[in-house]
């Protein structure tokens, strides 16, 4: 049984040419699902949709078969870490969480259990008496997760949640997402092909609103496999050479550089594409770079 | 409760609560303090009687004839658009239909005659006067005789009990206060879920926005009440220990903190909730000081007794008590009216927060 469901799901915005999500169909279950796009594809609202923030011009979309219509059943399920999550400055740790608890109806004698645990869990007990405007980034981000388990949901739904953390606090907390995917769905929203490299096989790709592709990370570098390509250009023709390849990495050695690059067909040995590379083979495709 | 709770202490912790409760307990105490010090128990000299209105016939004639003939001489009038004095002249014709006008007021036999002609009075002068027939009684100002004194004293002793002479001047200057300090606390209240970033973790929660209004408009209410009853508390110690043999009534001053002040408190916050979801700014705060501009100036014409449809209702005097009882009704219906206005604005937030979430339909649909 999936736990999304997403069916012709279409977006628009008033003085906005284009809708931000263009009838989009997916199936989400239990784990963790990395939903890939740039910024602007239409995540974020796609994610505000799901946590009933928004309401979609069109389409249905359900959660453990709640539709989206009903938003208080809705809510109840569902957890969101939304992106740039902070909270009020001058609350405490503890008395944050313990207001949103209450705003998500969980019962006052459960309280304080439930959230000594959390923070247990994401590592802040020692902080639970400490100002919100004194954490950390990545303490703020884990508090965000804290909050967003408050209510035991069956969907924790996660935007951007690594955006702005050094890579200690990256780990840590793709870490702690990937522990709280073994018994719920995790919707992880990101521009960062390597948060979801790291924390699941099982991806979207969006731009524009709608979706590119859907499936394992292996399906999806397996698209590109045969598409991505190695030179060594010497330096005096790297420039032409980059105005002319869609270049996916460049390492610099002496007088040459190294590329790899993308592209439909060439006369050089193709290499096996990396996650990144298929995801940019897909953007280059729908974009009609490359054909 | 457990939320509502939460919110009242949010409100409470805040700097802006702070500073609002220095402002409201200052500003009632050093204006009221003044009148505090006056004493109630004897009937006063009869050079210190109060000043009223009269509304006998050819007191108000006498007065209106005085005033618009000093007027119609200078050719210079005082109207009062929005409250605020403006200066008018007239051209020749209508300064002869001006004096056509004064010969007929001098001929009025009563006063329906006297205020028809009072209206056209007015109307040559574009509106606004103080020659409407309500208002004339403005112009006629004067000394209490002294059976009207003796009648005042006797009202403040057996009615008032004295504290209610002294509650009537704290709630007049109070609702000044709270008729446009709240609005702004409000703002700042609801601007702090999107400058903490916190709007989307609370929204996404399982409350609904109407319960999470509601609850935050109850907090509200109580938390900025607070200052108003602590000065309540305050007041009635001294007059308890000013008057320590007389009969007081001592819930005076807490009902009317409830009854006077709660209902403008109500509707200047209501003002903060419905702004900010209408525009997600602090561009109601400049509403409001146009509104409670407005009311002030309407209100300083009579200031030691006016109530009409005035969001801070004045009574500016230990005196005038008939008046007031007199009037109580509509003073009454004044802080009714105003509820029903807070609660229409708070319904009015509900939708427009439904509409701007997800559509008209939908939001009429759940209501």
């Amino acid at each position: 049984m999936s736990s999304i469901q997403i069916s012709n799901l279409t977006k628009e915005y008033r003085k906005k040419p284009t809708p931000a999500l263009n009838h989009l169909t997916l199936e989400i279950g239990n784990g963790m699902f990395g939903l890939l796009g740039k910024n602007g594809a239409g995540k974020s609202t796609l994610m505000k949709i799901l946590t009933t923030l928004e309401q979609p011009t069109s389409g249905v979309a359900k959660i453990c078969d709640i539709p989206l219509t009903q938003p208080q059943a809705v809510r109840n399920l569902i957890g969101y870490l939304p992106q740039n999550f902070s909270f009020y400055p001058n609350m405490k740790v503890k008395a944050a969480l313990s207001y949103l608890a209450t705003l998500a109806n969980v019962p006052v004698r459960e309280q304080n259990g439930r959230i000594a645990q959390l923070l247990d869990r994401v590592n802040l007990t020692a902080k639970s008496g400490t100002k919100v405007k004194a954490l950390s980034g990545g303490m703020l981000q884990r508090l965000g997760i804290a909050q967003a388990l408050i209510n035991n949901p069956q969907v924790l739904i996660v935007d951007e949640p690594t955006a702005g953390l050094d890579p200690e606090e990256r780990i840590r907390l793709r870490n702690l997402l990937t522990d709280f995917a073994t018994d719920r769905t995790v919707l992880l929203s990101t521009h960062i092909v390597s948060d979801v490299e790291a924390t699941t096989n099982q991806i979207g790709v969006l731009d524009h609103g709608q979706l590119l592709f859907t499936g394992t990370t292996t399906e999806l570098t397996d698209l590109a496999r045969g598409h991505v390509y190695q030179a060594l250009i010497p330096a005096e023709s790297a420039v032409h050479f980059k105005q002319t390849h869609q270049i996916s990495e460049q390492v610099t050695e002496t007088n040459q550089i190294h590329f790899r690059f993308i592209a439909a067909t060439t006369s050089e040995v193709p290499v096996v594409p990396t996650l990144e590379e298929a995801y940019l083979y897909l953007q280059l495709q729908h974009e009609g770079a490359i054909s | 409760m457990r939320l509502l709770w939460l919110e009242i202490k949010r409100l409470f912790n805040s700097l802006a609560f702070l500073i609002y409760s220095a402002l409201v307990f200052a500003f009632i105490v050093i204006n009221v303090n003044p009148m505090m010090n006056r004493s109630l128990a004897h009937i006063p000299a009869p050079n210190d009687y109060d000043s009223i209105y009269a509304t006998d016939f050819r007191t108000i004639k006498t007065s209106v004839l005085d005033q618009l003939t000093t007027e119609y001489t200078m050719n210079s009038y005082t109207t009062y658009p929005l409250g605020f004095a403006k200066t008018t002249s007239l051209a020749a014709n209508k300064r002869n239909q001006m004096r056509t006008k004064i010969i007929a007021l001098r001929q009025a036999p009563n006063r329906p005659t006297l205020n028809a002609t009072l209206k056209l009075v007015d109307q040559l002068l574009g509106g606004h006067s103080s020659y409407t027939p309500s208002n004339v009684v403005t112009l006629a100002s004067r000394q209490m005789t002294s059976r009207e004194a003796k009648h005042d004293y006797h009202l403040i002793l057996e009615r008032d009990k004295i504290s209610g002479a002294f509650a009537r001047v704290f709630a007049d200057i109070a609702t000044l206060i709270v008729g446009i300090l709240p609005t702004v606390i409000v703002l700042a209240f609801c601007a702090d879920d999107r400058r903490s970033h916190a709007a989307a973790a609370i929204h996404s929660k399982a409350v609904s926005r109407n319960r999470r209004l509601l609850t935050r408009y109850a907090a509200s209410l109580l938390v900025l009440l607070l200052p108003v009853l602590a000065v309540s508390v305050y007041l009635t110690i001294q007059v308890v220990s000013s008057y320590p043999h007389r009969s007081l009534d001592l819930l005076a001053f807490m009902k009317a903190a409830i009854i006077w002040v709660l209902p403008t408190l109500m509707v200047s916050s209501a003002v903060g909730f419905l702004t900010y979801e209408l525009f997600g700014n602090f561009l109601g705060f400049a509403g409001q000081i146009c509104w409670w501009l407005v009311t002030m100036m309407l209100g300083a014409r009579r200031v030691d007794g006016y109530y009409g449809l005035l969001l801070m209702p004045r009574h500016n005097s230990l005196h005038n008590v008939a008046y007031f009882y007199e009037h109580l009704n509509d003073l009454l219906l004044n802080r009714a009216s105003y509820v029903l206005l807070a609660l229409i604005m708070i319904g009015i937030t509900m939708l427009i927060g439904q509409i701007k979430k997800g559509g008209y339909l939908i939001a009429l649909s759940r209501h």
